[in-house]
């Protein structure tokens, strides 16, 4: 799952979710800004994936199949999100909902193979690469006002799709160019 | 909260990536992870010790183990953090020295006269690695001899002589067709194959 040196990866483990104790675990309580006490069961915190992903899969003793902490369904899978996904794939402003979404949702679905996501967002994607190909292949769209707004609302991986295929079609036409 | 200050080592990072010079070596955040890793460290063993101690009484419960859980999960983020940072900084200089670009700046960017070497923002180690690395380049060139140049320009040249503008001052060249003074913003016409190492290192722009 993802390379260990990957920035982006990196960062996107960094992100915060939102979760739940269930058990009252001693010396914790530094994480909601009490020092040296317990953190209390039922007590919700936003805690970074790298923390929070190991805690919700790690039982509390070898026989029960209570975790540590459960995980809550974060604002950018909730329905609203996933609506707006189907409706209009292309004018949702990804970037600002998450900088590292596709990652993000890769490292959820690991965790509970949440089958109707990967489709909503593998579907999304298709949509949406197809766009970013368009604009890569016109960079004077680019510059108008749409292309614009479409630019800043890509996530980090359609960042890098973006790049690729301005890249590659320029490349392209100097070879053509060459041809002749 | 743990991990914060590494959080910003990548984001720094993640930042330079947009960058045509490798930034400042953040020397100072580096230390406070460090020195936080280093209490992780203390806390664990501390816990370990107190762990031994209260382990005939709870047989198979695990909520007392999870404050030292996540101490060791802080510091095994802290030190991707740093691999991470370190890492992405070498392949830099790697890219930089095939470029056999030591002024820190790409040559893709024409126009961007070098301000001062990369070596300023380098750390003493990072220097040292660069140092080497250039070696390196050098002995695996030699087993070429003189067929093949692999720091030499892909491009073949279209024409043999160009214009160049002096970008630094670089002094007195010898040249099969005379002795060229290369001072700063000056202009000449000279022959592709004397000047092509200078124009990657950044001293003089092609017109």
């Amino acid at each position: 799952m993802g390379n260990y040196y990957d920035l982006d990866d990196i960062i996107a483990d960094n992100q915060k979710l939102p979760c739940k104790f269930n058990v009252t675990v001693p010396g914790l309580g530094y994480l909601e800004g009490n020092i040296g006490q317990p953190l209390d069961a039922n007590t919700k915190l936003n805690l970074p994936l790298w923390l929070s992903s190991v805690l919700a899969i790690c039982e509390v003793s070898q026989d029960s199949q209570t975790t540590f902490l459960d995980l809550i369904h974060p604002e950018f899978f909730n329905n609203k999100v996933i609506n707006a996904i189907r409706a209009n794939a292309v004018n949702i402003d990804l970037h600002s909902i998450l900088p590292n979404y596709y990652k993000l949702c890769e490292k959820w679905c690991v965790m509970f193979s949440d089958v109707e996501l990967i489709e909503v967002v593998s579907q999304m994607l298709k949509e949406r690469s197809n766009e970013i190909n368009d604009y890569g292949q016109n960079p004077k769209q680019i510059s108008s006002m749409a292309g614009n707004k479409f630019l800043y609302s890509l996530d980090e991986f359609e960042k890098r799709l973006y790049k690729i295929s301005t890249e590659s079609h320029k490349l392209s036409k100097e070879w053509f160019h060459n041809q002749d | 909260m743990y991990g914060d200050a590494a959080d910003k080592l990548v984001a720094d990072a993640k930042r330079s990536t947009q960058l045509t010079h490798l930034p400042l070596y953040q020397g100072e955040l580096i230390q406070n992870i460090i020195n936080e890793t280093n209490d992780l460290q203390a806390e664990v063993e501390h816990l370990t010790n107190e762990e031994i101690v209260s382990q005939t009484q709870s047989q198979g419960d695990r909520t007392n183990q999870c404050q030292l859980f996540i101490s060791h999960l802080a510091m095994r983020r802290n030190k991707r953090c740093l691999l991470a940072y370190q890492r992405y900084r070498a392949e830099r200089l790697q890219y930089m020295s095939w470029l056999n670009n030591t002024t820190g700046i790409t040559v893709d960017e024409p126009g961007a006269a070098p301000s001062g070497k990369a070596a300023d923002s380098l750390n003493h180690n990072e220097e040292e690695y660069l140092k080497k690395y250039n070696e390196l380049i050098i002995n695996y060139n030699k087993e070429f001899n003189e067929s093949l140049d692999l720091t030499g320009d892909i491009e073949p040249p279209k024409d043999i002589f160009i214009d160049v503008r002096v970008l630094k001052d670089v002094g007195e060249i010898t040249t099969e067709y005379g002795v060229f003074n290369l001072t700063k913003d000056s202009q000449f016409f000279v022959r592709y194959n004397d000047v092509a190492r200078l124009i990657q290192q950044g001293y003089l722009q092609r017109l």
